[in-house]
């Protein structure tokens, strides 16, 4: 039976690029993350942000002594989820002190790190030893996502050897003259919470900041992340792209095809070959997203019409839907926003993009479609409701600037196909019509006074920032139940008593060898596996 | 002496008792399947019998014997190496048809049989260049089979030298084992429809409509969920 692993944070760096499957279009995105011109990569969960990271990184280790002199920092933020403290400035705290222990991590880890080095103790916060030991940036940086635990006791941190960025900069231009680097390649990973426009606009100023001939900054972030601060200016300061996998593409069914074998047995190997239309059917719906095509896989390994079909039913009907309405719990301050996007598309946009589909395959060019254009004007309340909904991948923002009816212009989405045929009684035939008459030229318009967008106007005037102490509490003390992990992960935690997320986090190595059958190994691999969900819960 | 035969008494009489344990009714449908894929390979045999490489078909049908031999007295190990074999020697035989001083070297033992040239990407019997040479438009599915034939080859090498395979449960007995058994099948069957998809590729342009005729009726059966197949019968077969 497989096991696929659907997280980068679960494969080990060796694996990286085995389960790796490159696309001209990620060929594309690696060249701009290994240039000196800062890049943004933006895409919902699931689509492969994290792993173009880290081959990204892989890669230019693997030519670090050979061709360039780049030494790239993967470096990711999921653990911003965790900071509950009481000091004010503690995002910008924790990035600076997180930056600087990772570069030396980085140093250690490749064999460049000399004591002797000038800029060392800038980076550690003290000065150098030889041991192994924390340095004390790692142990603030520990500090700080520790305060999770209790907010009231948890210390503030002695902020004092955090360096400011000036001196982080200096101290990497010395590094880099030292040991005869052109630059420094920081990879940000989760790089700003979607819920957390505070640490957004922090994160963007640090970003541009951070600029110089000896550092390139880029990022991997949600499409819900729209708070760039006051000086960041995407045009100057950073390329924006969207990782979008068309499905209208050529390639598109043998890159999902070559994603799965990746990680397939040979009985899967078989069945998807056997049942190539049932393979193609869930390939569509997932509308290029890796993470979903490897969980609706793992849900029919068979890949027989009732498995698929029972795919479109119980995934696509319902637990995308719920996984979407899930970060309401998280985050009730936008619980409005969140169930009104659903309703929205559930009720008014699924049906009126099947309607015209339905018109489509009467005219003679059997033209079909799954996007929608939606006015510039409309407010930016709806705006922020689809963005949201490109966050879960129920859409995906294709292009703005749009021309529809009477040269209005907009924005282009694309609904995830499986959600507009989960209701059919045969979605894989639907889905492939939909496919062979695919035409981005045909899209139901949404103009800036819908009734829908005036009915939203009038539930939600403005929406409030969380308080984020309040939900992280709440949010710890949730069962691991809603955890995203399998249902073997599940049941060790169960018999090790470990109930919430909060005791999941803080559990050690030590407890998860209590379990029948886990060695150290594996109580390693099973306590970073829960980790990564926990965090990744966490951060929406 | 008397003690060492004593000891082959009792490993013959577990033998036996996996043999009756493995002929039992519920087993029946599967031990067909077996002689299904054994005749499925006489019939290819039949229609390029005039090809000196068939030999390696003629040794690879004998190897499937022995290896449900093996299964059924409860040699899982063995049986599943013979699997391995199976699979090898007929890409191989697809490799040679193509190669003829390597096939002769191979015939007369002089050559063996070299597991990285079989899946090369330029060269081997599943590069476009090869298809291109001989297929039917295979050109969509021929990675895909190359990449089956690695992972499955992969998962039977793991029964070769005797640590814990991690995809195929062995037991350290003779004793019957239900999935074990089953799963022999599984990768059987996988192997089939690969020999099927080969042995189709490489000859069904060059046989003759008498020939097709034998192997219609099971091709379809492996291979009819492909177009070109169907279609080819279809346009070639009265």
């Amino acid at each position: 039976m497989n096991e696929f692993i659907y997280r980068t944070e679960d494969l080990k760096p060796n694996a990286i690029l085995d389960l790796f499957v490159e696309t001209k279009q990620d060929s594309n995105l690696l060249e701009k993350l290994s240039s000196k011109t800062p890049f943004i990569i933006e895409g919902s969960r699931g689509t492969g942000k994290s792993l173009l990271l880290k081959v990204c990184e892989q890669k230019q280790l693997e030519s670090l002594t050979t061709e360039t002199k780049v030494l790239p920092v993967y470096i990711s933020f999921v653990r911003s989820s965790l900071l509950n403290s009481a000091d004010p400035e503690q995002f910008k705290h924790w990035m600076l002190s997180s930056i600087c222990s990772r570069i030396l991590r980085t140093l250690r880890k490749n064999g460049l790190y000399k004591k002797s080095l000038q800029s060392v103790n800038v980076l550690s916060g003290s000065v150098p030893n030889d041991t192994l030991d924390e340095t004390k940036l790692e142990k603030i940086t520990k500090a700080y996502e520790d305060t999770y635990k209790n907010t009231s006791s948890s210390p503030l941190a002695d902020t004092s050897s955090i360096p400011d960025v000036v001196a982080m900069k200096d101290a990497i231009q010395d590094i880099c003259e030292e040991l005869d680097f052109d630059r420094i390649n920081i990879l940000f990973d989760e790089a700003a919470h979607i819920f957390r426009p505070a640490q957004q606009r922090q994160f963007f100023t640090l970003f541009r900041d951070l600029r110089s001939p000896y550092i390139t900054c880029n990022a991997a972030v949600y499409p819900g992340v729209t708070a760039y601060g006051e000086t960041f200016q995407s045009t100057h300061d950073g390329e924006i792209q969207s990782l979008n996998r068309d499905v209208r593409s050529n390639g598109y069914i043998d890159h999902m095809i070559d994603i799965v074998h990746r990680q397939a047995d040979s009985t899967l190997k078989i069945n998807i070959e056997k049942n190539r239309t049932n393979f193609e059917a869930l390939a569509l719906a997932v509308g290029g997203n890796p993470r979903i095509l490897l969980k609706t896989v793992a849900l029919a390994p068979k890949m027989n019409t009732s498995q698929i079909n029972a795919v479109f039913r119980e995934f696509y009907r319902s637990e995308i839907w719920a996984e979407h309405s899930s970060l309401a719990d998280r985050y009730p301050g936008h619980r409005q926003l969140i169930d009104w996007g659903r309703t929205f598309i559930k009720n008014v946009v699924i049906d009126d993009t099947n309607q015209k589909n339905i018109v489509g395959k009467k005219d003679n060019l059997n033209t079909q479609t799954c996007y929608i254009w939606v006015n510039r004007d409309a407010s930016e309340t709806v705006f922020e409701a689809l963005r949201l909904l490109s966050y879960t991948g129920i859409i995906n923002k294709m292009d703005s600037g749009v021309i529809a009816t009477k040269s209005a212009l907009g924005t282009r989405y694309s609904i995830n196909m499986g959600c507009l045929v989960a209701n059919d009684s045969e979605p894989i035939q639907l889905i492939r019509k939909i496919r062979q008459g695919l035409s981005l030229g045909r899209f139901t318009e949404y103009g800036a006074n819908n009734a829908n967008f005036i009915e939203l106007s009038k539930i939600i005037s403005d929406f409030q920032e969380a308080d984020i102490s309040s939900i992280l509490t709440e949010q710890l003390e949730k069962s691991v139940q809603v955890l995203d992990l399998s249902f073997h992960q599940k049941t060790a935690l169960d018999s090790l008593q470990i109930k919430s997320i909060g005791e999941a986090l803080s559990s050690p190595e030590s407890h998860y060898r209590n379990a029948h059958y886990i060695g150290p190994v594996r109580a390693r691999k099973i306590k970073n596996t829960v980790e990564a969900a926990a965090l990744e819960y966490l951060s929406g | 002496m008397t003690h060492n035969l004593d000891t082959l008494e009792a490993l013959k009489g577990t033998m036996l008792e996996s043999y009756s344990a493995s002929i039992q009714e519920g087993n029946i449908p599967l031990i067909n399947s077996a002689f299904c894929f054994i005749q499925d390979l006489e019939n290819w045999h039949k229609v390029i019998q005039k090809n000196s490489e068939s030999k390696l078909l003629d040794l690879s049908t004998i190897e499937l014997n022995h290896g449900l031999l093996s299964l059924t007295i409860g040699q899982y190990r063995n049986a599943f190496k013979s699997l391995r074999l199976v699979l090898e020697l007929q890409i191989q035989m697809i490799r040679l048809s193509a190669n003829l001083v390597e096939r002769e070297q191979w015939l007369n033992g002089t050559k063996d049989t070299n597991w990285g040239s079989l899946m090369d990407e330029e060269s081997g019997p599943f590069s476009a260049e090869f298809m291109r040479a001989f297929s039917i438009e295979a050109e969509d599915s021929r990675k895909h089979y190359c990449s089956l034939c690695q992972t499955l080859y992969r998962e039977l090498s793991e029964t070769i030298h005797g640590n814990i395979p991690e995809r195929i449960l062995l037991k350290n007995s003779l004793q019957y084992c239900s999935e074990t058994f089953t799963m022999w099948f599984e990768k059987m069957d996988t192997i089939r429809t690969i020999s099927a998809f080969i042995l189709v590729n490489r000859y069904l342009k060059e046989l003759p409509v008498t020939s097709l005729d034998i192997i219609k009726e099971q091709t379809l059966e492996e291979l009819g969920h492909m177009e070109n197949i169907r279609d080819y019968f279809e346009r070639n077969v009265l």
